[in-house]
């Protein structure tokens, strides 16, 4: 009787899924900034605020889905080898968190 | 104009964009040295995530002060201090992430960074104004 489990552990400690989970603590937390802002609507406040908001919630729920797809992907990468790094979605998060923090700091200083 | 022309050509339309783009994100880091151990990687990813997640939660608490409480002298500028705490975190971020990947790629050691004692600081000051506008705000 041959044995069902994989011959070798391919990701020792877990790395794999701590990552994974950070990205969706990570969108988690961009879409909870972004309801803050979102919730902040008054009549007498632009739109763009509200918008602002909406679309960093929506920005947070697809860092989760790009995380679970990535999850997914990943598994085939780290059983065959090869680059694991993805510069690009950094740069969009980084560049994502930036835009909404120059947003944040107007809702503030616009009365 | 020969292919060779029109690809110069082309290459100089495009020079702009890309040196903007370069000085605002860098090089690539996969362009210098080989692939480290997917460990390293995934733990400069996760550092990277933790980076961001620090600066939401500056920019959630700063909205929060002005939007959540009530009216209060320093309100603003308390806000404003947390917001521009996130904005400083969230901008270098990137960049940190870059520079540790290459550090990993290249097996040099990993570059220093002040920015843990700035938001230290940063964040001490904001719990001393919190403090000071409760005491003397009445």
């Amino acid at each position: 009787m041959t044995s069902r489990r994989p011959d070798r552990v391919f990701d020792e400690g877990l790395q794999h899924e701590r990552t994974a989970l950070a990205w969706d603590r990570t969108g988690l937390a961009m879409i909870v900034a972004g309801a803050f802002l979102f919730r902040a609507w008054r009549a007498s406040i632009p739109l763009l605020f509200v918008v602002a908001g909406g679309l960093m919630m929506a920005a947070g729920g697809m860092v989760l889905a790009v995380a679970y797809i990535r999850y997914g992907r990943l598994h085939g990468v780290l059983h065959r080898g090869g680059e694991v790094t993805n510069p690009g979605l950094v740069r969009l998060v980084g560049t994502t968190t930036v835009a909404f923090s120059v947003v944040a700091i107007l809702r503030v200083l616009i009365p | 104009m020969t292919p060779d022309d029109h690809d110069r050509e082309h290459d100089d339309m495009h020079d702009r964009p890309r040196r903007a783009w370069r000085s605002i994100f860098g090089e690539d880091p996969r362009a210098v040295g080989s692939e480290p151990d997917y460990r390293f990687s995934f733990a400069n990813e996760r550092t990277f995530l933790a980076w961001i997640r620090t600066a939401l939660a500056l920019l959630a608490g700063g909205l929060g002060v002005e939007t959540v409480l009530p009216e209060f002298g320093g309100r603003k500028e308390l806000g404003l201090l947390l917001l521009v705490l996130g904005m400083a975190v969230a901008a270098t971020s990137y960049r940190r992430w870059a520079r540790n990947e290459r550090a990993l790629r290249t097996g040099t050691p990993l570059p220093p960074s002040n920015l843990p004692s700035l938001l230290a600081v940063g964040v001490a000051a904001v719990g001393l104004a919190a403090a000071a506008i409760i005491l003397f705000a009445e």
